[in-house]
């Protein structure tokens, strides 16, 4: 029994938690501005009561477990499961502003918060849910948000194979590092390598709506997965306008059909991993009247592969990831994306190497740079081509090379403390709502980060 | 003579090093009709990929504290894995939602207990001793 008053006790600390962190954001000036529009009062009301419902209806489900026979002395089986985790970090940066107002004495904007609830009724089916809440500068404000809602059914399940299907919101299956980028324990780093795992996309990379079908075949020497996705891309209007637009435009982004895949091989007891990943996403524009020069079907394709290795051994963990990314525009504006911008390829690589000094402790170290454009890799080209059609932009922002030494110190195994030096040259990757202008951002620049991530 | 002696010595002290201390058995319910698994499958069950025994009843995974000598030692010697490894399988099965982590209990006498309880559970122990409806089950 005390294991189930431990979970709701963990639901409802949760729920203070988030609770407490709302009130905090709603002091001062952004209570002022939150009163002062409507559209804003509404978004935090609706947050509210959401979070109240769903933390209201897993104690429910708790509950019925209990009175449920089935569920007495934790059951026959335990098919009720509550984890989750939370990062609080620290940066500090001497030019340009990652996660908040780093510049200067540094930043305590940068919170993952994360819960999920699973119910396994029986062997073939589960049912999953996550809650996110990320605090990231302006990028992210914390607001609880729908990370996953899955439901699961496992057509074939023997020891050389299965086969299973998974409906709702799924996590999008593609890297080494995709599907759990927001927790901390199954990253390598504080920041993930941003070349691949870049923010400014973040609702579009995280997850989508459809339907996965997936597949493991069990060997002596290991196991391979198959992940095939169908869904609609979650569009966070003004965010992925940004991302992809440059700024907030008055038309909006609508999700098409997308599909993404990944296929990959765990071998010799978890000392290699391969994995290749391909993700197909597609968006349509509506532009609104005032909007001129566009094409009735204007919109963005978006292509990704991703080639990934990890190596294991002792005490050294060797990965690396190679990522080529295509975007494609057709019937845009030529206000918002100049013809020589409206088919590009970007290209994105990293190595990172762990080296693991005992249980506790490991240091790392890491090379991760980004192109955002293969054939004119340090943006010259860019710059003219702005040039001759009037406008400026600087070269650095069409690259980023990261260089990082980290430590990291596994306290317990449920408490993670992390440190890491990064210096930087170019900004490719840097959020655009904590710079507004890329063109005022400094080309060399260095960032230290400090971590703390307890899980449960 | 002082050579063989010190040899002696040697071969006594390695011998008298307590392996057994921390032997680890899978250990099954008594109705449970498997009688021996491959390290392939332990490892399919463990890393929580099969999710149903061959008779169709839903497999429960038990496990020790993370922290523990004999999980550490169960994680190297039966799934050839560092415990980090298979956590963060674990971790990342319920951070995606495509699985749930195994149930960490709190000592030997508590699994013997689960284990004694639930058809399709498993889990390991050091010594087996005298549990009711739990049986120990062998590897090929």
């Amino acid at each position: 029994m005390s294991d189930q008053f431990r979970c709701i006790k963990l639901i409802n600390f949760f729920f203070m938690m988030i609770s407490r962190f709302l009130a905090r954001f709603e002091r001062g000036e952004t209570k002022r501005l939150i009163n002062s529009c409507p559209a804003y009062k509404r978004i935090v009301c609706v947050s509210r009561i959401k979070l109240f419902a769903i933390t209201f209806s897993l104690q429910l489900l708790m509950f019925i477990n209990m009175a449920n026979a089935g569920w007495n002395s934790f059951g026959d089986r335990q098919q009720f499961q509550i984890h989750g985790f939370v990062t609080q970090g620290y940066i500090k940066t001497d030019r340009n502003n990652l996660f908040g107002t780093s510049v200067g004495n540094g930043s305590f904007d940068f919170r993952e918060l994360g819960i999920v609830g699973s119910y396994m009724p029986s062997q073939n089916t589960y049912f999953a849910v996550q809650l996110l809440s990320r605090k990231a500068g302006k990028s992210n404000d914390g607001d609880v948000d729908l990370d996953f809602a899955i439901f699961d059914y496992r057509i074939v399940d023997k020891v050389k194979y299965n086969l299973g299907i998974r409906l709702g919101r799924i996590k999008n299956p593609y890297g080494l590092f995709n599907d759990t980028r927001d927790m901390a324990f199954t990253r390598q780093n504080i920041l993930l390598p941003q070349s691949i795992y870049f923010e400014r996309t973040r609702d579009l990379s995280m997850s989508s709506d459809g339907i996965e079908l997936y597949s493991q075949l069990n060997r002596n020497f290991g196991f391979i997965t198959f992940q095939f996705v169908v869904s609609n891309p979650r569009v966070d209007g003004d965010t992925t306008e940004r991302a992809i637009l440059g700024r907030d435009r008055p038309g909006k982004f609508v999700g098409k059909i997308t599909y993404l895949g990944r296929i990959s091989l765990n071998a010799f007891d978890d000392k290699l991993t391969l994995a290749y990943s391909n993700v197909n996403l597609n968006l349509g524009y509506i532009p609104k009247d005032s909007e001129v020069g566009f094409n009735r079907n204007a919109d963005f394709k978006f292509q990704l592969h991703i080639i990934s290795a990890q190596l294991k051994q002792k005490d050294i963990i060797f990965t690396a990831e190679y990522a080529r990314r295509s975007l494609k525009f057709s019937g845009m504006s030529v206000d918002y994306i100049p013809p020589f911008l409206e088919s590009t390829t970007g290209e994105s690589y990293y190595l990172q190497l762990t080296y693991l000094l005992n249980r506790q402790w490991r240091v790392y170290t890491r090379y991760d740079i980004l192109f955002q454009d293969k054939d004119d890799r340090y943006g010259s080209n860019y710059v003219d081509s702005l040039a001759a059609l009037g406008g400026t932009g600087v070269a650095y922002s069409r690259y980023a090379k990261d260089y990082l030494v980290g430590l990291q110190w596994n306290i317990s195994s449920k408490w993670m403390v992390r440190a890491e030096l990064h210096e930087v040259e170019g900004v490719a990757w840097l959020s655009l709502n904590d710079n507004e202008n890329l063109n005022e951002t400094k080309k060399f620049w260095h960032a230290g980060m400090f971590s703390i991530s307890y899980r449960f | 003579m002082g050579h063989i002696l010190i040899k002696l010595v040697i071969v006594l002290m390695l011998a008298l090093v307590p392996l057994h201390v921390y032997s680890q058995h899978v250990i099954v319910h008594l109705d449970n009709e498997i009688t021996s698994l491959s390290k392939n499958t332990l490892k399919a069950i463990f890393s929580m990929r099969l999710r149903s025994w061959p008779d169709g009843t839903p497999i429960t995974v038990f496990v020790q504290s993370s922290d523990s000598v004999i999980h550490r030692k169960f994680c190297v010697s039966k799934l050839g894995v560092l415990p980090y490894q298979i956590q963060r399988t674990w971790d990342v099965l319920v951070f995606s939602g495509m699985g749930q982590s195994p149930i960490e209990l709190k000592n030997e006498m508590e699994m013997k207990q689960k284990i004694s309880q639930i058809k399709g559970a498993i889990g390991y122990v050091s010594e087996i001793g005298e549990a009711e409806n739990v049986r120990p089950i062998s590897m090929h």
